[in-house]
């Protein structure tokens, strides 16, 4: 075999460009929905940007709104705020049709705009995006001592680990306390 | 930003995302977090074959600079630096206890943390880093410190295995003692790699050099220095300018009778001189045939240590030829290919291997004939094809490139050539035109040998050939690109890339002033580079079709291929395309990440985009 060759796809040959010739099908007019933020901020938004979303995709796809049924019912995401909603639909309308870059220079610089994004990407389930912004959260403590790390992202010492799991088990046993005298109160 | 505050997946997906560099780093930060990254790498870290300390900077074979990381088939991780400077330390140094000892690290300028350390103290230091890794990346991962004959110093850790690499020339009595004074200070070598030329004297076979798992050696012959009779381990690898028939049938008659070589698993020389024909020895050592019409089983196997960016297998031997030892009745494939002799061990008996021999699917007859007459019979049988077959068929002849750039090609009528080249050495450019010159012109050329070619100019008969399978520079592959007037070119790049060349390239094409009989293009580039995927699909003004639409496939049958199951070029379902000014038609472009394919359509726009779904 070639050594030029090697490292072709390994799946069987699709067939020559002959491809069935069809008639071009009939455009479908593109269907939009409507998402907010913690801000109510309504944001108009196509089916296809929407396809990133993994969880929103899921909740559109059996829905069969019509365009005044989605615009009454727009999906409430309470929990992101609503500049970092925006920047999740912008991404999701810039990469819209189009195939995902190796990466995204795109993203927020600041450190809390970044994690506020992570979290939210994580919830609607974008996976391109998550991975660019889990990879723009690793670059940032390339090259720096533990230090610096522990710094940038609040980590906690062991002593403070430590401390924090005492009190943990001391609420636990608290708790556990409790119950055990509910249910005593309760048996009398 | 408190990463605790991710949930667990999110954690893992930047852990993943992180160098082993940074991750070492990052462990040190609180011992909640070292087992975070060992919970959540443990697959990762399991996949790590091994943890190499080398030398880190051959100029500076005097001093104790050492690099670890982590090697693979396309690079090495550098996982620390290790430097002979703490007087020298900069002021944002910083300490961390590695496994119990307290180290000085400062950041250095190549990207890489380092330790500092004192001359007298680097036994302590490379045992807490040695620790520290059993412990962060598991006890599985194999550990290999590398001496050389500058540098002979190792620390005697336990599971640290010894690789020596030596040089040596010249009959200078200092190289040899030096040889043996290394040998037999140190615990027995894993492997070891040396080219001594020009000796005079052979180490005795009691020398612990031989004890070695494996050894790669380049030298005038298989008996000095390293005399091959007396190895007693597992892998050997000779390259030898010369040899003596004897010493080869003495090694297989030994190996044979079961009286040497018992733990030997494969053996590989390689005699420089054309005037040995080490062929003639297959009469001589006994050995067995299975029929030509059977397929034997491929004999490989895991390289006891292998260098970054080499194969970490054994190469494969597939031989119709085999020997059994008589004390257990053992079989050893033996395969010789030009000027190499390969010898792979099995660990079945005969009757075992043979089980393993499986029917070829294809029996066919053979002719029998004198090489001198060649030409007469190629012209008798393909006359006799084309009356028998007819002459609306194509008839194939396939060259390939055998030592001193000669190609057998005969003068026949109705008779498409091409050629071939595999995992031979590298041509110049007058050996590769010369090539060229011994056909009108090829059909197909296929070689992965031309990476000292430089340049190409409009005249060369490359040009012309119908589809050409190259690896090239990337220099040499835009010459082509510019001139080309075939229909299929595939081209592997032993460099990086520049987008100029392919813009350039793709608006040549959509103005229809050349290329347009091409069909089918691919240019892949080496693992280490990457394309600029979203730069090239702008530069080159791309047209897309909608990503909520499954555009058609383009693949078509190539002009030959080696294998049938490659008989179609790599189907393109993209869904950017570019096109022709002057006759509409589209060329799907798909960039993935070391490959760039370009797929001409025999349909104009509007019929293109009636194929997307």
């Amino acid at each position: 075999m070639s050594s030029t060759e090697q490292g072709t796809s390994s799946a069987a040959p699709a067939e020559p460009t002959t491809a069935p010739e069809s008639a071009a099908a009939p455009e479908v007019p593109e269907s939009f929905y409507y998402v907010h933020g913690k801000d109510k901020v309504v944001h108009k938004v196509s089916a296809g940007a929407l396809q990133h979303s993994a969880l929103i995709h899921g909740m559109i796809s059996n829905l069969g709104y019509t365009e005044e049924q989605a615009k009454a019912n727009p999906f409430p995401f309470e929990n992101i705020d609503g500049d970092i909603l925006q920047m999740v639909v912008d991404w999701c309308n810039q990469h819209k049709g189009k195939p995902t870059p190796p990466e995204d220079t795109n993203l927020p610089k600041q450190k809390e705009k970044l994690f506020d994004l992570v979290l939210a990407v994580n919830y609607l389930e974008i996976k391109e995006l998550l991975t660019y912004c889990c990879k723009q959260v690793a670059m940032m403590v390339k090259g720096k001592s533990p230090e610096e790390i522990r710094e940038i992202w609040m980590i906690p010492t062991d002593a403070e680990d430590e401390a924090a799991e005492k009190e943990a088990k001391k609420r636990a046993g608290k708790e556990a306390a409790g119950e055990t005298a509910a249910a005593a109160g309760d048996a009398k | 930003m408190q990463l605790s505050k991710f949930p667990y997946l999110v954690q893992k997906e930047i852990l993943d995302n992180m160098t082993y560099s940074d991750l070492f780093l990052l462990s040190f930060v609180s011992k909640n977090m070292k087992n975070i990254i060992k919970s959540s790498q443990a697959t990762r870290f399991r996949r790590i074959g091994r943890i190499v300390y080398e030398i880190d900077n051959m100029d500076l074979w005097n001093t104790n600079y050492r690099k670890i990381y982590i090697p693979s088939e396309s690079n090495e991780d550098v996982i620390l630096r290790c430097w002979d400077m703490s007087e020298k330390l900069r002021k944002d140094y910083f300490q961390l206890n590695v496994s119990g000892r307290i180290l000085d690290f400062e950041y250095i300028t190549c990207r890489y943390h380092m330790v500092a350390f004192n001359q007298c103290n680097k036994e302590s230091v490379f045992e807490s880093i040695h620790n520290y890794f059993l412990d962060f990346f598991g006890d599985t991962v194999k550990n290999q410190w590398i001496v050389n004959n500058y540098m002979p110093y190792f620390p005697r850790l336990p599971n640290l295995s010894l690789i020596l690499i030596f040089w040596g020339t010249g009959n200078d009595k200092g190289n040899m003692k030096n040889l043996q004074k290394i040998i037999s200070s140190s615990p027995t070598m894993t492997h070891i790699k040396m080219s001594f030329w020009e000796a005079n004297e052979t180490l005795k076979p009691e020398s612990k050099f031989y004890q070695a798992e494996s050894i790669a050696i380049q030298q005038d012959n298989l008996t000095v220095p390293v005399n091959l009779g007396s190895f007693q381990g597992r892998q050997t690898f000779f390259r030898c300018n010369t040899c003596r028939n004897f010493d080869l049938i003495e090694f297989v008659n030994r190996w044979k009778s079961g009286e040497a070589f018992q733990k030997l698993e494969h053996l590989e020389i390689v005699i420089d001189n054309d005037d040995i024909p080490i062929n003639r020895i297959l009469d001589e050592i006994g050995v067995k045939y299975i029929d030509a019409t059977k397929t034997p089983p491929t004999h490989t196997l895991p390289k006891v240590y292998f260098e970054t960016v080499c194969k970490p297998n054994t190469y494969p031997i597939n031989a119709h030829t085999y020997v059994v030892r008589e004390t257990d009745n053992r079989v050893a494939s033996i395969s010789i290919q030009e000027k190499t002799l390969s010898f792979g061990v099995w660990s079945e008996t005969e009757e075992e291997f043979l089980a393993m021999v499986k029917l070829s699917q294809n029996h066919v007859p053979i002719a029998d004939f004198h090489p001198k007459y060649d030409q007469s019979v190629f012209g008798a049988i393909h006359n006799y094809f084309l009356d028998f077959f007819g002459n609306s068929i194509e008839y194939i002849w396939i060259a390939r490139l055998t030592h001193g750039c000669k190609l057998l090609i005969p003068r026949l009528q109705n008779l498409s050539e091409c050629v071939y080249t595999s995992g031979f050495p590298e041509l110049s450019t007058e050996e590769f035109e010369k090539i060229l010159s011994s056909s009108s012109v090829f059909k197909l050329v296929n070689m992965d040998n031309l990476t000292r070619v430089e340049r190409f100019g409009p005249e060369s008969k490359l040009c012309q050939v119908e589809s050409i399978q190259l690896k090239l520079n990337d220099k040499a592959i835009l010459d082509v690109l510019h001139h080309f007037q075939g229909r299929q070119a595939f081209f592997t790049c032993s460099s990086s890339f520049e987008i100029e060349g392919w813009t350039e390239f793709v608006d040549k094409w959509k103005s229809g002033e050349v290329f347009q009989k091409l069909e089918y293009l691919r240019v892949k580039i080496p693992s280490r580079h990457e394309f600029p995927q979203t730069e090239i699909l702008n530069a080159v003004g791309v047209n897309y079709i909608d990503a909520t639409k499954t555009p058609p496939t383009h693949s078509l049958p190539k002009v030959h291929s080696w294998r049938v199951r490659r008989r179609y070029t790599d189907p393109i379902i993209s869904h950017t395309y570019v096109v022709r000014e002057t006759d509409n038609r589209v060329a799907s472009i798909s960039i993935q990440q070391t490959t760039i394919l370009f797929g001409v359509w025999n349909k104009t726009e509007e019929e293109f985009l009636a194929m997307v779904k």
